[in-house]
């Protein structure tokens, strides 16, 4: 079985809209949450998000005749993306007329490939209206085909369909392997960056740029977790909203961003002499078949998820020194979490580093397993752990470290050697990412 | 908004408000609404989920033209009390308990007593806990009005 | 790491002929289409398609919770009852089982929401878009009041998969898939891949798509990727022609397929009928290629030649040798072009090729895994299903090279057959599938 580890890095969130800037304002307890910019939402029931600043996608994250194709989340991943093939050494330069010009991937173009998790992609209110408006007022839908053929561009069904951004990342990358897009609601990345994990031990592709992107920033989307009552009200103070294990917490912030990771078999990068950030070796995969929304009691499905991943990678829970948790700063996610999470590494382990960076990123849906398992990744090059902010009254009954407030770092005695990313996803996919240190990297490694 | 439509429009008795409310649960639930009783228990009896309450307010609040806003149970149950009087760690304390059961009067007063956790508040609720929100909210007359004792269901979403 | 043999021990099929199996077959036998003029309810009136595929309504019977039907779409109902069917086909019934919930897993390849999925945002968003600008003040002081809170789960895009899971008690691994039409494929693969590599022991996995439907119809019709059969002289049964010189466009179909796959000595030991194995499988994208533009089909053929290389099919010179193909075959003038390409570079002349297509429609999500079933029939009964509309003149410029039919044709000795799909956009999965 080939080994696997991270040679490429990159991230576009409400911190920052890279790498290095995300991972420094996560760490400082920077809160990414603010009042909605994006649209008038003064009369919302939930009048802020954490939404990601001063954007603009550079022309060389894609091909140039895709531009028709993009939406919000998409252009925050094929940016994430460009960053982490740029980081990566992957990208051969030639010395052009003006400079140096990217001129192809080292790697076979059949042993590419891609693996994005997904966001959901509403149409949004305007393009609803235009393809309402036409339609008689008491909503006779008989002729609602008609009012599309006639009046909407073709290119709107790509442009909010979740697969679209894996193809858009496969032509501007040229990856001819696997191409895949996984849609799990909040487990979606890390089941999409895990199963490219397992695609490279299988020997089905030497390079995978995997991960996530989404926004709930858009007014449908943000209008339907309003209406299920998932959101935090807390309006009169959005940085504080977003409060993982906190007694006071009311539900979770709505964000937006992207992560990705490039996934490398281990021996190609190490004979490319590749900046090796860790090792990815473990994957845990459950579904909690329980209810539609609630979460079983008994933190069923992410216990596993989380045994299996620290059993793939050879490890004993007591190896594990970092847990980046789902997190979501609701009552039941966290409280079910804690649990499961006192089930996998005993009630005891008191130096056990769990921390929710959702406190500052907010909620990512289906880039948050991407984004949270970069920052585990972090955590073991800079050896030190984000913190959760707005702490001020745990749950109790929980002795591990939450990282309350101001981020933590370990000791060259005692050093962080494995961390581990959670998702549980709406719907009762769960997964658990596991990265390690890579002991043998050829290349220093720094921001 | 829904319509100004005045108490007395509405001209519906007790009677005819029970009935109505168990249609709803029986359509929001798809169960027939000959096995609902006003004692029936939601979660135990009828297999609902949190998600099911929400679901009930909402089509509640479209029967009867009032409002029931999410979280409001939570507020007046904890309005002028210190955190720790109503609660601990989640676990309802001796005076939430109090509170709890001058607001919600309908619920069993042995299970709604300190040491219960509060997220399993929603598995006491009866279809009567329902039916004299409704009650309430259709008599006080002034369909906006923010009354003491009304409330919704708990929001226990992930 | 030792390598399992994946064996298919159960199907569940829903199409525009019903749910009934032998129904489903004997129309891919006979070459008798499904679709016909689509349903006033679909909101297609005035458009340029006028026959479609559209599934009968699934019986409330078949849910296993009534208050599924309140949380769920068409889309989703369909794909449950299927994946239920399947199921139950293996053998596995829920509450029944007596193997570890946790090697039991479920890929899903989905299609993506409806235009009607969002008929609670309706009303409100029309009251506040006037003249091309959206009033987010109104639309956010009432939209608690005016917007039904479940919709944001009944447009869930895994809700197949989690309704699935909970029925029947699913714990182990799993994947919900959405890159269009290659997705159904894909869960197949993945599956096989699980249960192969011992992740875990059954696999339930399959499609479902739902696109006869405002939004996907008018948006495919604007692309030229949907045959305008409102404006043709074609018939239903004639309008779909795959590799023909005269293919004009695919049509659009409702459905869901799923198979369970198995480890074959989990399948053995208690006694489950074994219908075919999977042996190899194989994924690959044409990277820059345009969708409608295609020059060629790089992924294809790369997922042709790692699908056959993993399952040892046989080799003649430098090219593959199944004894048969259900390819993609969807009707697009340039996709069947690039299609027959890509089968020139890695499969020996005068292999026999069929598409379903013609009598199926385009199932999308579903389709790949419908035309592994075809597969299973054709390599049980030695027979190649016909592909109807085939007239025997190809486009200029297409390969002539592979058998083609529009009857079915005799194989005299069947071991293995080719399953093709490909994306709209390019991604393709293959599967070789032995028979049982």
């Amino acid at each position: 079985m080939r080994r696997v580890v991270i040679t490429g890095l990159g991230a576009i969130s409400p911190q920052g809209n890279d790498r290095e800037s995300t991972w420094a304002g996560v760490c400082a307890g920077k809160s990414g949450a603010g009042p909605i910019t994006q649209f008038e939402a003064s009369t919302w029931p939930v009048k802020f998000a954490c939404e990601v600043r001063d954007f603009k996608l550079s022309d060389d994250a894609l091909l140039p005749q895709h531009h028709k194709y993009l939406n919000r989340p998409s252009e925050f991943g094929l940016a994430a993306a460009h960053e982490a093939m740029m980081d990566s050494g992957l990208c051969v330069k030639a010395s052009g007329a003006n400079g140096p010009i990217e001129k192809s991937i080292a790697c076979d173009p059949e042993l590419f490939g891609i693996s994005i998790g997904a966001g959901i992609g509403a149409v949004s209110p305007k393009e609803l209206a235009s393809m309402l408006r036409s339609l008689a007022a008491d909503g006779n839908y008989a002729e609602l085909g008609r009012v599309v053929q006639e009046q909407t561009e073709s290119r709107i069904f790509l442009r909010n369909h979740p697969g679209t951004l894996a193809y858009l990342l496969s032509a501007r990358w040229n990856a001819q392997g696997p191409v895949t897009t996984v849609h799990t609601a909040c487990a979606s990345s890390g089941q999409s960056i895990g199963q490219a994990m397992l695609q490279i031990q299988r020997g089905e592709a030497d390079v995978i740029l995997a991960g996530g992107a989404d926004s709930l920033a858009g007014e449908l989307l943000l209008a339907g977790f309003c209406l299920l009552g998932a959101l935090s009200r807390r309006n009169d103070d959005p940085k504080k909203a977003s409060r993982p294990f906190d007694r006071d917490r009311d539900g979770f912030v709505a964000s937006e961003g992207a992560a990705m990771l490039v996934l490398e078999s281990r021996d190609r990068a190490v004979a490319r002499g590749a900046k090796i950030y860790a090792e990815i070796c473990g994957f845990g995969e459950t579904e909690s078949a329980f209810r539609i929304t609630d979460l079983p009691p008994d933190g069923r499905g992410t216990v596993e998820a989380m045994q299996q991943a620290i059993a793939m990678a050879g490890l004993t829970p007591a190896e594990v020194g970092y847990v980046n948790a789902h997190g979501t700063s609701t009552e039941v996610n966290d409280r079910v979490e804690c649990h499961a999470v006192q089930r996998v590494f005993g009630e005891e382990r008191t130096d056990l580093c769990v921390s929710s960076t959702k406190s500052t990123t907010g909620h990512l849906i289906s880039a948050a397993g991407a984004l949270e398992l970069m920052f585990c990744v972090l955590a073991l090059r800079d050896q030190k752990v984000p913190p959760t902010i707005n702490l001020e009254n745990p749950i109790s009954g929980c002795l591990f470290d939450f990282v309350p407030h101001h981020e933590k770092a370990f000791s060259r005695e005692k050093p962080l050697r494995a961390a581990l990313s959670n998702s549980i996803g709406f719907g009762g996919s769960n997964s658990a990412v596991l990265v390690k240190s890579h002991e043998d990297s050829q290349a220093e490694v720094g921001p | 908004m829904p319509n100004a439509v005045t108490a007395s429009a509405i001209k519906a008795s007790p009677a005819d408000i029970e009935e109505k409310v168990i249609q709803v649960i029986a359509d929001s639930l798809c169960v027939d609404s000959s096995s609902i009783s006003l004692k029936s228990n939601l979660m135990r009896d009828l297999g609902a989920e949190s998600i099911d309450f929400l679901d009930i307010m909402f089509r509640l609040e479209r029967e009867f033209n009032i409002k029931i806003p999410q979280r409001e149970i939570e507020r007046l149950a904890r309005g002028g009390l210190a955190p720790e009087e109503f609660e601990v760690n989640s676990i309802l304390q001796a005076k939430g308990a109090e509170r709890m059961r001058i607001i919600l009067p309908e619920l069993n007063a042995e299970e709604l007593r300190a040491g219960l956790p509060l997220r399993e508040l929603p598995s006491l609720f009866t279809v009567e806990v329902f039916a004299n929100i409704v009650k309430r909210k259709v008599a006080s007359g002034d369909l906006d009005t923010f009354v003491p004792i009304h409330g919704d269901a708990p929001s226990t979403m992930v | 790491m030792k390598m399992r043999r994946v064996a298919i021990t159960g199907i569940g099929i829903s199409t525009a002929v019903g749910d009934d199996l032998l129904t489903n077959i004997s129309s891919w036998r006979e070459g008798r289409t499904h679709f016909g003029a689509v349903a006033a309810a679909s909101g297609l009136l005035g458009t340029a398609v006028k026959y479609a595929g559209e599934c009968p309504e699934p019986p409330a019977s078949r849910l296993p919770d009534r208050k599924v039907k309140k949380i769920l779409t068409r889309k989703d109902v369909i794909g449950l009852v299927t994946a239920l069917e399947a199921a139950s086909d293996a053998g596995i019934r829920p509450g029944t089982q007596n193997f570890d919930p946790e090697r039991f897993g479920m890929y899903v390849g989905a299609g993506s929401t409806q235009i009607k999925d969002l008929t609670p945002y309706f009303p409100l968003v029309r009251q506040c878009v006037q003249g091309g600008v959206f009033d987010s003040l109104k639309f956010g002081s009432e939209m608690m009041d005016l917007v039904n809170p479940m919709v944001v789960l009944q447009t869930l895009m895994n809700n197949t998969l989690c309704f699935a899971a909970i029925a029947l008690d699913i714990r182990g691994v799993n994947s919900n898939f959405m890159d269009f039409n290659v997705s159904g494929l894909r869960a197949v693969g993945e599956a096989f891949r699980s249960v192969q590599t011992g992740r875990a022991d059954l696999c339930l996995a399959g499609g479902v798509a739902s696109p006869v439907e405002p939004f996907h119809v008018g948006t495919g019709v604007n692309s030229g990727y949907l045959a305008r059969s409102a404006e043709l002289s074609w018939s239903a049964a004639e309008i779909l022609r795959p590799y023909d010189r005269e293919r004009c466009g695919t049509v659009l179909s409702e459905g869901a397929a799923f198979l369970m796959l198995e480890d074959e000595g989990h399948a053995v030991s208690r006694g489950a009928r074994i219908l075919g194995y999977i042996d190899g499988y194989g994924a690959g994208s044409d990277g820059p290629v345009e969708f409608m533009h295609e020059e060629s089909a790089p992924g294809l053929s790369g997922s042709v030649k790692r699908a056959c290389r993993e399952a040892g099919v046989d080799v003649e010179g430098k090219l593959f040798a199944p004894d048969l193909i259900i390819g993609h075959g969807n009707g697009v003038m340039r996709s069947d072009s690039v299609e027959l390409n890509a089968y020139l570079s890695t499969i020996a002349p005068g292999t026999p090729l069929a598409s379903i297509k013609a009598v199926t429609g385009e199932l999308g999500e579903a389709a790949g895994v419908a035309s592994c079933i075809a597969a299973v029939d054709a390599l049980l009964q030695n027979s190649v299903p016909p592909t109807i509309n085939f007239s025997g003149n190809f486009a200029a410029d297409d390969p002539h090279a592979f058998s083609i039919s529009p009857l079915a044709q005799a194989c005299p000795s069947t071991r293995q057959a080719l399953i093709t799909q490909r994306s709209i956009l390019g991604i393709s999965c293959s599967l070789v599938i032995s028979k049982s």
